[in-house]
């Protein structure tokens, strides 16, 4: 009886901590203004592109000749305008950013979840495993990434958007590997993980439950901002025809699309871009913020 | 410090070799140099034995390798596969368009980064320092290929409502380009919209960190000590802050010379420019396994330069790195 009760305040009490902990988190960040309005713009953002078929009468591809090239009108709702198919541009591009979208988050979630095995593996092991590591990921570093990437592209890939986050994210997750390397040399000499090392746990358990929370910060910092960098290069790669392929719509594919005819239809190029612009200046701005209200200084500025 | 660059040139070689090593095998395993000729109607079995027999495409991965490797040191990367033309005199020409276009650029950059840098820094939580931050955010998140494109139709829009031909908007020069001081004049007037495009990047990161060094180093000691001494503050600013700041910039522009030069294959295609990223993308689209693998060696061959050139530059700003 006594022992069951103990045991519950014992949870409540590691909620209560957990709450105020998300709490004071929070409230630093609600403090950063400007990557609140960040945030709301790009929820509001990625909602409308998850959203792409319902936010418009139109589809990304139903063409309609009589109604080519028009301008940004409100006039039968062609926000946007329409290209020279008479396709409706407003819902071309909220297909675009989904799909841009939908890259940038793998290639996040991916680079982030190599760097980290790397990292930490570096890290804490040290040594032999340290110094192959690290080479390793010197190697990656000094790599052209762009040129290497349109040579994979050109000889392996069907532009998938898959494919494309596969090959985006073997080549950026090595920021995170440096950073959580660093993390885990000064947590690894701390007294908390030698009591833990002493006590028997084993090093997957030291890793998983003592080190890698305290590393959580400058990580999801750093995923944050590797949204943006994953777009940028996505997008960049997408317009010279290296990444994804038609018909699939991206941001940068519009672009390229819009390139010939940009003097006379200046939205075809403008929106899209606009576009990646908002996004990416929304992740940095909410990257900041995070950095901010996760105490995690040290993680990179861009 | 010449013992340092000896020594790091040595190792330098060693690098190069294992680049030589990497690109060619790791090429040769994705793709196969006659894939794109095989599939021409117009090309006969006869020339295609012909090719095969002039690149030794019958021969052991291993033996490949070494005809190439002497091929690119005797007769400077060989010849083309579907042209038979030499490769060297087109790429050493990009070469020398593209370190052209790359070191005014980052000069470009470095300079107007400085200024903003040390604005900033010196002016902290000041208007300035907030309009200043909030343009680097934008270009962090600005793609430089959407920035090229707009500059190109801000710039045929100016064209056509002042009938003033500032800027070009493809190219290297004119066709009937002019000569003597001239010349110059038209080379700066094809060169100034590729070299704002690919500088954005740069000037926001390169002021980012000159701002933040300057914030750190303008409450030293040393500092404090030369206004104390009654210095002026243009002195204190450029000859006791700014030098200690500019210590970590020389780090990142060195590491950051990798992604201009990526940026050069986007906007040397946008502007027509006949540099190494013009090349690349050419030889690729061509799909040319020789011009693709001298590009990667020429590119592994620069960035160990840069980065020896980087070490050395570090050297003479931190004397404590010179042993």
């Amino acid at each position: 009886m006594t022992c069951s009760t103990s045991a519950a305040a014992r949870r409540e009490g590691s909620m209560i901590r957990h709450r105020s902990r998300l709490w004071r988190f929070l409230s630093r960040f609600a403090r950063h203004r400007v990557a609140v309005v960040s945030l709301v713009i790009l929820l509001a953002i990625m909602m409308a592109a998850l959203n792409a078929g319902g936010i418009s009468p139109y589809n990304y591809d139903s063409m309609n000749l009589p109604a080519a090239n028009l301008g940004p009108t409100m006039e039968g709702r062609h926000y946007f305008g329409t290209d020279k198919l008479g396709r409706d541009y407003f819902t071309r591009v909220f297909y675009g950013t989904r799909t841009t979208i939908f890259v940038a988050m793998t290639v996040a979630l991916l680079s982030t979840l190599i760097g980290t095995i790397v990292g930490a593996a570096a890290g804490y092991f040290g040594g032999r495993i340290d110094n192959l590591l690290m080479r390793l990921t010197d190697l990656v570093i000094i790599l052209p990434g762009l040129a290497l990437l349109m040579i994979l592209t050109t000889f392996l890939g069907e532009g998938t958007p898959m494919q494309v986050a596969i090959l985006l994210s073997s080549l950026l997750w090595t920021l995170v590997a440096r950073i959580v390397r660093a993390q885990f040399l000064s947590l690894r000499r701390r007294e908390f993980v030698e009591a833990a090392i002493l006590a028997g746990a084993s090093p997957w358990r030291v890793i998983w439950r003592h080190i890698l929370p305290n590393t959580l910060g400058p990580i999801i910092v750093n995923a944050t901002l590797t949204i943006s960098t994953a777009i940028l290069i996505e997008s960049a790669l997408s317009f010279i025809g290296f990444g994804v392929k038609p018909p699939t719509p991206a941001l940068g594919q519009l672009i390229s699309q819009g390139r010939g005819s940009m003097q006379t239809q200046w939205w075809l190029v403008t929106f899209p871009g606009l576009m990646i612009v908002t996004i990416c200046l929304t992740i940095n701005f909410i990257g900041d913020g995070l950095r901010d209200a996760l105490d995690a200084r040290h993680a990179r500025r861009s | 410090m010449p013992r340092l660059i000896a020594n790091r040139m040595f190792f330098s070689l060693f690098v190069l070799l294992a680049a030589t090593l990497v690109i060619f095998f790791g090429i040769s395993s994705i793709s196969d140099p006659l894939g794109e000729l095989r599939s021409e109607p117009n090309i006969s079995p006869e020339s295609l034995q012909r090719l095969i027999d002039r690149k030794h495409l019958e021969e052991p991965l291993v033996v490949q390798y070494g005809y190439w490797v002497k091929d690119m040191v005797t007769a400077q990367f060989g010849n083309d596969l579907k042209f038979d033309r030499p490769i060297w005199p087109e790429l050493s020409r990009a070469l020398v368009n593209t370190v052209q276009l790359v070191i005014f650029a980052e000069l470009f950059a470095i300079v107007l980064a400085v200024i903003i840098g040390v604005m900033a820094g010196r002016f902290q939580y000041s208007v300035f320092d907030y309009g200043t931050t909030i343009l680097s955010f934008i270009g962090y998140s600005i793609p430089i290929f959407w920035f090229a494109l707009i500059l190109q139709i801000l710039a045929v829009n100016f064209y056509q409502t002042t009938g003033v031909r500032a800027v070009y908007i493809s190219g290297l020069s004119s066709v009937d380009a002019p000569t003597g001081l001239m010349f110059y004049v038209d080379r700066i007037q094809h060169l100034i919209l590729p070299i704002l495009a690919l500088s954005v990047t740069s000037i926001a990161a390169y002021s980012r960190y000159l701002r933040a060094s300057m914030i750190e180093v303008i409450n030293a000691d040393y500092v404090r000590t030369a206004r104390a001494k009654g210095l002026s503050e243009p002195k204190v600013v450029l000859r006791h802050a700014l030098r200690n700041a500019a210590v970590p910039l020389a780090t990142v522009v060195g590491v950051n010379l990798g992604t201009v030069f990526s940026g050069t294959i986007i906007i040397e295609t946008i502007f027509s420019m006949p540099g190494m990223g013009l090349f690349f993308f050419n030889a690729l689209s061509t799909r040319d396994v020789y011009s693709i693998m001298a590009w990667l060696m020429v590119t592994a061959s620069l960035t160990m330069l840069f980065n020896l050139v980087t070490d050395i530059v570090y050297g003479l700003l931190d004397p404590r790195t010179r042993t």
